[in-house]
């Protein structure tokens, strides 16, 4: 049964606890008092009309916006406000909205950027825990490793939101938090999207996982949990059967 | 013109140039961390001078001196840096903090004019203003020891660059500075690097300039408006193409003072601009915005 109450009380055994968070952007609170729970392992689906504050609250989750109150707890921890840099160090890693390369740098330096220890060699010893790391994710994308000299914003738009998550990956997330992965990708785009997000969740017992989204039809099967955000709240959660139960219609008005 | 006086003017050039490519210089790394043009460093170059008198007069010795100068061009560079962004913070942007760094200039300048007054003062450095001669070409030590420390600095910045991985962070922070945060990079960490490699070099910078002509409240504007021209001639987000841009345009400055007279000097320098801004606005040497590199070899 969906609890659509508006600040459910969290799993106690969350590894990500987000209470009574608002935030913003200058001046205008986008996002007020949210609350929201991760337990290890889990695939939470954050969904919402646009402007509903759903990148505002993944943004304040990564040090990107100061909140105004609330707490982000990490493994017990108080992470409120602390840099994205620190976070990354915790494991808490973000594929940003359209973004998550840095568009004037090569595919090969965007790796290099959250793997300093990657080399272009595979065999080097030297970095080889890294190396591994990075070498099985670029193993499941190829066209990464063809055109590794290739400056990221000549890039098409699928391959650089590859990029950006295969980035994500290298970094061996604990919590991977993906802002709208299939906004403005064709079909065959998405598609390579959703292969990469399928071999992802299939390490999903190592790492949990935010995805915001509005195509829903995208991640049938594919979460354990949801939310839903409208004007700055988070106003329904339940279980992922409960989600896909509905009505398409009534899957249409949530997102 | 002889021969000799020809040599002359282009070694006069070449320092003249080193000189304005350390400016630059100083100028392209604090844009390439936080992509301000920190144009305060000109009130930076009166500060230092000033205080070097000041060294000078309570008979210091001299490496004490240094420490000192070294101490105040960090603070100052630093404070500045603060300053940016702290104004960043509140939503600032990269034009308005060129707006405050302009204010930031005058305020540091009419706080020396306030102190010191207007009246030009000699360096009192007589190590900077010795001379040889060497095959009948002059060379005065300051222009030696100024060259000898710009290029030892760039020799160190370029090995920095090129074996680290602060140029990879540098450029992703001149690039997109939301996204290198997002990667990890430690972006006040870079920033504060870059301003202080900035602020040691505008230590020799500011003791040659005063070596060269006085000490005086403003003397660091001219300079500064060179350098600014070299960096956008070169293209911004290079530190070579902004040394290199620097080092043509002292060369130029000299011929020109010398062949059409010094009225010229500052027409020709942004005559330059102007034309570079029309023809090759990223500027002329910016085809690649980083160090000369060997290609990586892969083996993916």
């Amino acid at each position: 049964m969906a609890d659509t109450s508006l600040n459910a009380a969290p799993p106690e055994n969350a590894e990500l606890q987000i209470s009574g968070l608002t935030a913003g952007y200058t001046s205008v609170d986008v996002m007020r008092d949210a609350s929201l729970a991760v337990n290890p392992g889990e695939v939470i689906l954050l969904t919402g009309h646009n402007g509903a504050g759903k990148s505002c609250l993944v943004e304040t989750v990564f040090g990107l916006i100061s909140p105004t109150s609330g707490t982000v707890t990490w493994c017990g921890e108080d992470v409120t406000g602390l840099s994205p840099r620190a976070l990354l160090q915790r494991g808490l890693v973000l594929v940003p909205q359209g973004g998550g390369v840095v568009k004037n740098l090569t595919v090969w330096e965007n790796l290099q950027l959250i793997a300093p220890g990657l080399t272009p060699d595979r065999s080097v010893s030297a970095n080889s825990q890294a190396n591994q790391a990075a070498y099985s994710v670029l193993d499941r994308v190829p066209i990464l490793a063809e055109r590794r000299n290739q400056i990221a914003g000549s890039l098409s738009g699928g391959q650089m939101r590859l990029l950006a998550i295969a980035r994500a990956l290298i970094a061996q997330p604990k919590l991977l938090i993906i802002d709208e992965p299939f906004l403005g990708l064709s079909g065959t785009s998405g598609d390579l999207i959703l292969d990469l997000f399928d071999e992802m969740l299939k390490l999903g017992d190592r790492f949990s996982v935010i995805v915001v989204e509005q195509q829903l039809f995208r991640l049938t099967g594919r979460i354990d949990r949801y939310y839903v955000m409208n004007q700055g709240q988070i106003v329904r959660n339940g279980d992922a059967e409960e989600l896909w139960s509905l009505e398409t219609e009534e899957l249409w008005a949530l997102s | 013109m002889s021969y000799q006086l020809f040599l002359q003017v282009l070694a006069n050039g070449v320092f003249t140039g080193i000189l304005f490519g350390g400016i630059a210089v100083a100028l392209a790394i604090c844009n390439l961390a936080d992509r301000s043009l920190h144009v305060a460093i000109g009130s930076v170059i009166a500060l230092i001078s000033f205080f070097w008198l000041a060294i000078v007069r309570s008979e210091l010795p001299v490496v004490f001196g240094f420490i000192l100068l070294a101490g105040i061009a960090l603070a100052a560079n630093l404070a500045c840096l603060a300053v940016y962004r702290w104004l960043s913070r509140r939503g600032v942007n990269a034009e308005g903090i060129v707006v405050a760094s302009f204010g930031l200039l005058i305020a540091g300048n009419s706080a020396l004019e306030l102190i010191y007054g207007t009246e030009l003062e000699s360096m009192r450095a007589p190590w900077l203003q010795g001379k040889i001669k060497i095959g009948g070409i002059r060379f005065f030590y300051g222009d030696l020891i100024m060259s000898g420390v710009v290029l030892s600095m760039m020799a160190v910045l370029w090995a920095t660059l090129r074996f680290g991985g602060f140029s990879l962070q540098l450029r992703s922070v001149f690039h997109d500075a939301r996204e290198a945060a997002i990667a990890g990079v430690n972006i006040p960490r870079i920033q504060v690097l870059a301003y202080a490699f900035s602020g040691v070099l505008v230590i020799i910078i500011a003791l040659s300039i005063g070596s060269r002509s006085s000490v005086h409240p403003h003397m660091g504007f001219f300079p500064l408006l060179i350098g600014i021209a070299a960096l956008v001639t070169g293209g911004l987000g290079s530190v070579r193409s902004a040394f290199l841009s620097g080092v043509a345009m002292g060369i130029i400055w000299d011929f020109v003072g010398i062949y059409f007279g010094t009225v010229w000097q500052f027409a020709s320098v942004f005559g330059i601009l102007a034309v570079v801004l029309l023809t090759a606005p990223e500027g002329i040497f910016s085809l690649r915005i980083r160090w000369p590199r060997k290609a990586a070899k892969h083996n993916v």
